[in-house]
Formats: C-alpha cells, structure tokens, sequence
C-alpha cells in the first residue's frame, strides 16, 4: 500500500532517484527520436537502393525476355531468366515468373514450383502488385515486383518476382539493435552519473539533517567549517546560516537555563517566604506561650496550656522544616520514590493553597518505593502542582493522584482553571522540547525536559472531563535506563 | 599431306597477304571474332576465304573449341575461315544451300532432306564408328522408366531439323498414331542439344530428347547436368552428322581440300587437340546409304504429316 502511494506520487521520490531517472529518461527521449529518425532515413536509402536496383533489373529482365515472350517461347524465356539469376548480383531474387496474358506459367526460374502453362494460383497474384510497381513485405523479408510486358501498346506478359530483402532487413535490425543496445549503455551511464553527482551534490543536505535532526533531540552543534569551506557556494552560505542559528539556540539554551535556574530561586523564595509566614504565625503563639509561661509559670493550668501550645507550634514548626528538607535535600539518581516524598509535596504547597483558599483532593495510591528518579519527579509534581494552583479559580479545587502500573508511575495534576489552549496543549504533548516563549512560565518547559529526560509521555486532558488535566507518565528505569539518563542529565546540565 | 591441286587453289599474294593480316587479327580478336562471324553474312566477311556453317550440335558454351577448329582449318587450307553459326539448322541448311556458306557441319535430317544437293564430305568417328544414338531422357523425378512414360509430360526438343532432337521422338510418336501436341502435355524447342539437358535438370521439361552424342560429352565434362536424369529411351545406331558441300560447289577442288582436313586430321598436332576436344576418334568418308534409318524415318513421319 505503502509502496503503491511512493509511486504514485514520483514528487516525493528522493532527489537522488528522480534527477538520474530524469537524466535517463531524457538520454532514452533524445535517442529514440534519434534512432527513429536514422532507421527511417535507413529504411528510405535502402528502399532507394532496392527500388533502384530492382527496376534495373526488372527493366534489363522485361527487354532480354520481351521476344521471347511475344513468341511465347518458353525455353529462351528460362534461359533469361536462370542466366538473370545466376549473373544478376545486385539482387537475391527468390524466384521469377514469366506470365502469359492469360495468366498461364510461360516460364519460371523454379519450373517445379510453377510448371510450364499451369495457371498461376489467384492467392499468388494478389501476393504480387496488380500494377506495375514494387511492395515490401516485411514479415516475410520479401520484396514483390511486378511489371507488365508492353509491345506496341498491349500486355504480352508479365513478369512476377519475389526478391529476396533479409539482408537488407538483417542490417536493418542490427543498426537497431546497435542503436538500442548504445543508447542503453547511455541512459545507464547517465542514470549512474546523475546519481553519483545528485548524491555528491546532496551531500551537504545530509550532513544539515543530521545536525538539524540533533537540534531537535537538543543537540545543537555548529557544522564544522571545514565542510563548509569544501562545499558549493549554495550550501556553504546555508552552513554558516545554520551555524548562526545553532550559535543562537545555544545561547538561548543558555538563557533559558540560566532563567530556569532563577525559577528555581524564585520558586524556592516564595517558598521560603511562605514558609517564613507558616513559622512566623505560630512564632507570635509560641512568644506568648513563653511571656505566659515568664509570668504564670508557678500556675499549673497556664502552664500545661501553654507548654501544650508551645508544642503544637514546634510541632508545626517542625512539619514545615522536613518538607522543605525533604524536597530540597541532595538526594542519589538511584534512590526509589517513595509513599513520604508525595506527601511531603502536599505539606509544601499548602500554604499556597490556604492562600488562594483552594479545596485539594490528594491521593497518594504508592505503598512501596518505586523504581524512578524521585527528584525528577517531585520536581515534576511540584512545578504542575504550583502551577494548578496558580491557574485554579479562586475558592476553587486542586486534584493530585500518584500511582502505578507495576510498570510505570503515573501522576495526574487537575484544577478547576480555564485550561490549555490548543497550542499549549500541542507543545506540551510534542516530543520537540522548543526554547520558552518570551514572557511565558518555565514550569511546564521544566517539567516537559525532565519528562523526556526520564522517558515518560505527558498527556494533556486525557479523561475529558470539566477540570483541565496534566497526565505525566514515567517508566519505571532499568539500571542501564539509569545510567542513561545519569548522562542525559549531565549533558542537559552541561 | 595436303591434298593434290590444294596449292592450285591458293589465292594471288595479295590475297594471301591480306589473309595473313586478317588471320593475324583474327587470331588475336579471338572470341569478339565469333560475335562477329555469328551475324554477319559469310560471303561479305571473307573474300576468297572460307566459310564454314556448324549447327548447334556444338557444346554452345565451348568457344575454345570453336576457335580451334578455325585455327586448324586456317592452317590446312592456308586461307581465312569463318565459322557461321545460326541459332537453328534451318538457317544454316539454307545459307548453305543458297550458296552463303561453303561447307558447314549439318544434322543427318537435313542431309537426307537435301541429299541431292548435298556432297559428303566427311563424317565423325565416334567411339570407332560413323555411328551415334539418339536418347529420350527423362528427370528421376518423374515416374518414367521407358518411351511410353513420357506421355502427358512436358517435353523438350532440340530442334524441329534435329534427327536425335526430333526426329527420332517424332518418328517413335508416328508409330504409335500420335503427334507432339496430343501425346505431351506440352512441348517445346532449346535449338540446343545441351540446352534439351539444361531444361529438363531444372525441371522445365519432365524429358526431353537428345543427342547420345552429346549427352556422353556432358556426362564426362558437367555431371552435374546429367546426374538427375535417367535415360528412358535409346534409338537404333544413326548416321553421325556429316560434314558437307555443295555438289554444285563453284570451286570443286574446295570440297576436296576441306574433307582432306577433316580426314587426316588426326596427323596434325593442332588436329588431335581439336578431336581431343570433340571427343572424335577422327573423321572418315561414307557413302550416303549410311543414313538410310534416318531417310526412312524422315520419310514415314513426313507421310503422316
């Protein structure tokens, strides 16, 4: 099916099969109106030539037996006619027959095949021209002449004879042969050459696409300029073209690092101070507790109650301090995920959460350590799940659900917000990871580079439902996927 | 060796010498000599010279030997000789017989026609004896095995003077009540005994007749001629084809120097390379009864004619 498609559509064959079959096509084009034209201007001198040569001797035969035949003398006619065919070089003659006026065998140079005074058969003069004249037939390689005995104004015979042509048609099939068999090695020379000289031409076309194909993968490198140098002018300027361009994706890339790594600070300050607000509320109740306890210490009531709330704030305290270690903490590639590491997520984001008084539905359905890069994807949860919160409406809900299928880790970010666009939807889903958009967030081109970075698939509102929808999905590793990935990442830093 | 009053006869010098030059010329003109002698009159070509008629019983192709008879008989009779052929016998018996031609070669036919007005002269030894046969022949692809055979085939003659190429058929026909047109299918003439062999190897004719004579020549010299052809009727021994005069020559002494020539031929080296030729054991005189069969048939086929 596949192939019937490719040909019929020959403007999608490769440059390198259609330039050769062009070339070939027309070298066969030109030959075979080349060819036609000597093999007719052939078959007309040799038609010249035989019609020269056979009126000659139909002329030289008509005199020598005109006598003869008058008298109807049957032996001086073959007499004429054996000496015309043993002497007479310049044609092949099958056989000759004399005609008598009604149509009777006077003489014939093969008496056997048509005796003296027999009547010659009806099929064997219509073979002949009924006029005086020449016909070539061609498929039996025989040229048929007849020409009438004329004396005084009336027909005293006719001569009938079958020459025969298969040298002239041999050569005439050897020129052929030789024009088909040259012009063959022709087109064949020139199909090759135009496919040598296309593929060398080309080249540098190759070479582009397995640059721009490890742009795509993220591996922008410039051509070296030694290509360039021994290329066409033509490719050389599209080189230094594509090598401005990689220059300037790189930087971007840089940049765009550089931005990411100020997200991060960013995100970690709003963090930070939202945490700095967690503790500072419950501070304000611990100071007081200590004044109440400075003041009423001795009093056994004020003093458990403020003891008890001395320690719900420490408590809280603390809650607050090992999330944001546990998020934050240097953590190895090799580490499982595991139950805590989502719930930490939870405890980090709700102040963000109390602040746009957003309701959550959290369910963390992991209940044993799972073999994927915990960082990634707490950094992966964490970006989407910010951004959720950004994007829910106000008083409105955030869904998270982690979980597994023996065979990957899948985790679903939801809100109530407007959604994606199609466009958003289409860049998230793309395996192409391109540059951020000026003024645009990086927690999603973040989240998009660990994705692939981890070999997961990001799906974009894959239930449909009324709450737009992130679906991450990361396979669980292999020890060579986490050596992989171990060096992915190092480039990707790098 | 040369006959009495043979020197008698010899021409003035200036004759002699306008021999010579001719002779000469001749001799060097070889074959364009006989294109020559073939078409114009004897008697205005050589004057006081001689001019000798020869039917086609001659191998027609043999020029060789033509000029070697006219060699011969130049430097026997020391004058200039002519060969005059004509296509058929008729045309030589009537340049003869109208005095065109001095002595010529004649089919035994024409002599018994003509046996009043015609002097012997000298006739052929062949295989030791003035004798020949006349065959009917046929082509092996035919059924025909004997003379009645050949009826309803198509059948070549030599020529309607010939005896062997003629004659004899004709006479064999008589006998048995019937002529040419209703015995063959067809019938027709080649003026030559060779040519009678050429049309019935080709095909042209199923048979023909021919001289046994000549068909002995062409047996030994182009089998390839013969070698599809089968005899399927001989006749009785026949006078051969004499060499013959005028009984009312203007110069008497002629006729006896030429059938000296013809005579002792085989005593002069140019003569035996000439009967060498012929395939002739030499050439002896006879006396006209030796052609009675031939005058007999004449005369029963021109009876019922």
């Amino acid at each position: 099916m596949a192939q019937t498609s490719v040909l019929s559509a020959p403007r999608t064959w490769p440059l390198t099969l259609r330039v050769p079959l062009l070339a070939a096509f027309l070298v066969i084009a030109v030959a075979v109106g080349i060819s036609s034209f000597v093999l007719e201007r052939f078959q007309a001198d040799q038609e010249a030539s035989l019609s020269l040569l056979a009126n000659a001797y139909m002329d030289g035969l008509t005199e020598a037996v005109r006598s003869a035949t008058i008298r109807k003398d049957v032996w001086e006619t073959f007499d004429v006619l054996d000496n015309a065919r043993r002497h007479y070089s310049g044609l092949a003659p099958r056989y000759t027959i004399v005609l008598l006026p009604n149509d009777t065998v006077l003489a014939a140079t093969d008496p056997v095949r048509f005796p003296v005074r027999s009547l010659i058969d009806a099929n064997m003069r219509t073979y002949f021209p009924a006029k005086d004249g020449l016909r070539l037939d061609g498929v039996s390689g025989n040229a048929l002449i007849t020409r009438r005995i004329r004396e005084e104004g009336l027909v005293g015979g006719t001569i009938l004879s079958e020459i025969d042509i298969s040298t002239l048609l041999r050569a005439r099939n050897i020129l052929l042969a030789s024009l088909v068999a040259f012009n063959g090695i022709l087109a064949l020379a020139a199909a090759v050459i135009g496919y040598v000289s296309i593929k060398r031409m080309l080249s540098p076309l190759d070479i582009l696409s397995d640059h721009v194909e490890q742009a795509r993968i993220g591996q922008v490198k410039p051509i070296a300029s030694t290509m360039g140098r021994i290329q066409a002018p033509e490719f050389s300027r599209l080189f230094d073209r594509f090598n401005a361009m990689a220059t300037a994706m790189r930087e971007r890339e840089m940049l765009t690092a550089q931005l990411a790594a100020q997200e991060s600070q960013v995100v970690l300050g709003r963090v930070a101070a939202t945490m700095a607000h967690e503790v500072n509320n419950p501070l304000g109740g611990l100071f007081n507790a200590l004044n109440t306890l400075r003041r009423h210490g001795a009093d056994v009531e004020a003093r458990d109650a403020s003891l008890h709330l001395l320690e719900r704030g420490m408590i809280h305290i603390k809650d607050i301090v090992r999330s944001m270690l546990a998020v934050h903490r240097p953590q190895a590639d090799s580490e499982p995920l595991t139950h805590e590491d989502i719930d930490d997520l939870r405890l980090l984001i709700a102040p963000q959460l109390n602040r746009r008084k957003l309701a959550v539905e959290w369910t963390n359905r992991l209940t044993y350590p799972i073999p994927v890069n915990a960082a990634s994807v707490r950094q992966i949860a964490l970006n989407l799940l910010l951004n959720a919160i950004t994007s829910a409406s106000e008083n409105g809900l955030v869904r998270f659900c982690a979980y597994n299928d023996g065979s990957a880790l899948y985790l679903l970010v939801a809100d109530d917000g407007r959604g994606f666009d199609a466009s958003k939807r289409a860049e998230l889903e793309s395996m192409v990871i391109l540059p951020p958009s000026p003024g645009a967030g990086l927690g999603h081109w973040i989240v998009k580079r660990l994705v692939q970075e981890n070999n997961g698939l990001i799906q974009v509102d894959p239930a449909n439902h009324c709450l737009s929808e992130i679906q991450i999905m990361l396979p669980f590793r292999s020890s060579s996927g986490l050596r992989n990935e171990s060096e992915a990442t190092e480039s990707t830093q790098l | 060796m040369c006959p009495d009053g043979f020197y008698r006869n010899l021409p003035p010098l200036r004759s002699r010498l306008k021999f010579n030059r001719r002779d000469v010329l001749s001799t060097l003109g070889g074959a364009a000599s006989f294109a020559a002698n073939w078409s114009i009159p004897a008697r205005a070509e050589v004057q006081g010279g001689i001019t000798f008629g020869l039917n086609p019983l001659f191998l027609e192709t043999d020029i060789a030997l033509l000029r070697l008879m006219q060699l011969y008989l130049q430097q026997r009779l020391m004058r200039p000789v002519s060969l005059v052929r004509r296509r058929t016998y008729q045309e030589i018996t009537a340049l003869l017989l109208t005095g065109q031609l001095d002595v010529a070669w004649v089919c035994d036919d024409p002599y018994v026609q003509h046996e009043d007005a015609m002097e012997l002269l000298a006739v052929p030894v062949y295989q030791h004896q003035p004798l020949y046969r006349t065959l009917v022949v046929a082509n092996k692809a035919t059924p025909a095995r004997v003379f009645d055979d050949i009826q309803g085939t198509v059948h070549a003659f030599s020529d309607p003077d010939s005896t062997s190429g003629y004659l004899v058929t004709r006479y064999e026909l008589a006998l048995r009540h019937t002529t040419p047109a209703d015995f063959f299918r067809e019938f027709f003439f080649t003026y030559a005994h060779r040519n009678v062999v050429r049309a019935v190897n080709a095909r042209l004719a199923d048979s023909g007749s021919v001289d046994g004579y000549v068909w002995d020549v062409l047996q030994q010299r182009e089998p390839a001629l013969t070698e599809n052809i089968r005899v399927v009727f001989q006749s009785e021994f026949l006078g051969f084809p004499p060499i013959v005069g005028l009984k009312a020559a203007r110069d008497p002494s002629l006729n006896a120097a030429i059938s000296a020539a013809f005579l002792d031929m085989d005593r002069y080296p140019l003569g035996r390379q000439l009967l060498a030729a012929l395939a002739l054991d030499g050439f002896t005189t006879a006396k006209p009864e030796l052609y009675h069969a031939t005058l007999t048939k004449w005369r029963f086929v021109k009876a019922q004619v």
